[in-house]
């Protein structure tokens, strides 16, 4: 069984009569890129906050690395996180940002920092305040500070919200790096599925506070691909003719529809195959899904979305 | 938790505001050196009539609007403790004796007793206080320590830093701008000036910290500035006389709030305290000290950031 290295079992947060994050079991392998999917308002970061040890949960609990309980403060440090907006010092430089948070971990290299301005791609700023950095440059900054500690665990938050075109491919490259050469496991938030998509290894689905699903990303593109969808009265005499045809990749998705995943441009063979046989076909189509439309019909259609 | 103090110490040097207030500090602290000179000067000036100043401001102060230096339209030498009024505004009024030369201590006991120094502690204090907050750089590391109160800690470490550094600084800027403008440096009474300093350092430690309870408390630096100012400027003494008022009413005659007051303790520490005057101070010092951090340390570790 793969090694968790975060499971939360009945989260939940309550603001007044709100539930901002109800009953949420969400499990993150170790080394894995989780991508947390929600609309804005869908509480991904209030959950964020909690596993981040930024705000405490109303009930339910909390397991990392193993610790959980009052045992959770042995292994805060061991997580690093950019929450919203990245919180910088303006009139101090990314230099000078990051030496005080190393000045808490008690670092006193300075090749340490130089080491994290390079990995986020910032070693050449110089003395340039942070206020004057663009939003992508605040945000690679953000993670640079999320990074000081090497933690095991790195939560981003909508890193790569508000970026133009070139920001949100300098975030997801270094995202990707962390988790490839650093083997570190991240968490991220987003509602741009798709740029999501290009880094995430597993999925969680969040909706008005609950964890609709979560799947890895092989699960989910299962779901998605393109793939011949047959309604038809009853699936199961089907199936025979579908043996008969060759076909091995196929589904029973549910009492009245047959998903069929491979030789997608036969499908006018396989329609006259199946009235030939017996099989009264209601309705025969190629369907495929992109991520968003996927989530959209998860969370309840297009007017939730 | 030496970490933590090496963090905010690091960050107290690297903060422009700082060096603002310094700045701002020695300009004013030379204008009204040199306006006290000037006025002194002045034959028949009320500097000339008073007599020696020692006692408590809050029991001889007049009402004085604004700033106001040397005295000149506080006739604080005519007042009784039973006359008394409380004072709106900061009054400077040295204790120099009629043809004796003004001292630095003379000076120094002046603008603590007016709560002059005190006005830029706080200011700072505030913004000091508040600075990871509304910057929202707490983010970064506040889930990654073990005891989020102790961040308070060290920041009140940290302050106390600041305010013996405040305190030296404005000695030193004072008896540079004495030859400046009386023209002759005169340290005064060491014996008195030394364990009187001692005593105002600790009670403005002990307003800052009160100022800081306020910041993290309220989470607004206007609110909270302001509300510290008000005490600066003595328009919490209204209160007090309020409470005493309806003390009296319900039987506790004689009760003078302020004096149970941090505020009220600068102004009134007389210039060659007893040793039940600097009991008194110290007692009522760390109590404030340790009341105060104590509240923004509970509100701090329970709040979500």
């Amino acid at each position: 069984m793969t090694e968790l290295l975060l499971k939360t079992e009945g989260l939940t947060k309550t603001f007044k009569k709100y539930h901002a994050v109800n009953h949420v079991d969400l499990h993150i392998r170790k080394g894995a890129v989780y991508g947390f999917i929600g609309r804005n308002g869908a509480g991904k970061t209030t959950f964020l906050k909690m596993i981040a040890g930024l705000s405490t949960q109303t009930s339910g609990e909390i397991e990392l690395f193993g610790y959980k309980g009052k045992d959770l403060s042995k292994v805060r440090d061991r997580i690093g996180s950019l929450i919203e907006t990245p919180g910088l010092y303006g009139n101090m430089s990314a230099y000078d940002n990051l030496k005080i948070k190393c000045k808490l971990f008690g670092i006193r290299e300075e090749k340490y920092i130089k080491d994290i301005l390079e990995t986020v791609g910032l070693a050449d700023v110089g003395k340039k305040k942070t206020k004057q950095f663009s939003l992508g440059m605040k945000q690679r900054l953000g993670i640079g500070l999320a990074l000081v500690g090497d933690p095991d665990l790195l939560i981003l938050d909508e890193p790569i919200n508000g970026l133009d075109p070139q920001g949100i491919v300098e975030v997801r490259e270094t995202i990707q790096r962390l988790n490839k050469e650093h083997d570190m496991t991240i968490l991220i938030s987003s509602h741009i599925l798709e740029e999501l998509s290009k880094i995430a290894t597993d999925y969680g689905m969040i909706h008005q506070g609950i964890l609709l699903e979560e799947l890895t990303k092989e699960e989910l593109m299962e779901r998605c691909r393109e793939r011949i969808l047959i309604r038809v009265d009853e699936p199961k005499k089907a199936l025979p003719v579908l043996d008969e045809l060759g076909y091995k990749n196929y589904q029973v998705v549910d009492d009245s529809h047959v998903a069929v995943y491979e030789r997608i441009e036969e499908s006018e063979e396989l329609n006259y195959s199946l009235v030939k046989a017996g099989v009264f076909v209601k309705e025969i189509h190629v369907a495929s899904e992109e991520l968003e439309n996927y989530f959209i019909h998860l969370t309840g259609g297009a007017n939730h979305a | 938790m030496l970490n933590m103090i090496q963090m905010d110490v690091f960050r107290m040097f690297k903060t422009k505001s700082l060096y603002v207030i310094y700045i701002v500090m020695f300009v004013i602290i030379v204008l009204t050196t040199m306006l006290m000179a000037s006025v002194t000067d002045e034959p028949g000036t009320p500097a000339s009539t008073t007599t020696k100043n020692t006692e408590p401001q809050s029991f001889m102060d007049g009402v004085a609007a604004g700033i106001v230096e040397n005295g000149t339209d506080v006739p604080a030498s005519v007042e009784t403790e039973e006359e008394q009024e409380q004072v709106i505004g900061i009054a400077v009024n040295p204790p120099t004796e009629e043809g004796a030369k003004a001292t630095v201590y003379d000076l120094v006991f002046a603008n603590l007793q007016a709560k002059f120094i005190a006005m830029f502690m706080v200011i700072f204090g505030v913004l000091f206080a508040t600075a990871d907050i509304s910057s929202g750089y707490i983010k970064n590391f506040a889930g990654q320590v073990k005891n989020r109160w102790k961040l308070v800690l060290s920041k009140a470490i940290a302050l106390f830093f600041f305010t013996v550094l405040t305190i030296l600084l404005y000695v030193l800027m004072q008896a540079v701008s004495m030859p400046i403008s009386y023209g002759y440096l005169e340290i005064g009474n060491l014996s008195e000036f030394l364990p009187y300093l001692g005593i105002q350092t600790l009670l403005h430690y002990g307003f800052v910290c009160v100022c800081m309870a306020f910041a993290i408390v309220f989470r607004n630096n206007l609110c909270s500035m302001t509300l510290s100012l008000c005490i600066c400027f003595g328009i919490a003494n209204v209160l007090y006389a309020f409470m005493d008022k309806v003390l009296a009413k319900i039987g506790i005659k004689d009760f003078e709030t302020v004096k149970y007051t941090i505020s009220g303790r600068i102004a009134g520490l007389p210039m060659n305290p007893t040793g039940s005057d600097a009991g008194k101070c110290i007692l009522l010092a760390t109590m404030f000290i340790l009341v105060f951090v104590g509240i923004s340390s509970y509100v701090f570790q329970k709040r979500d950031v």
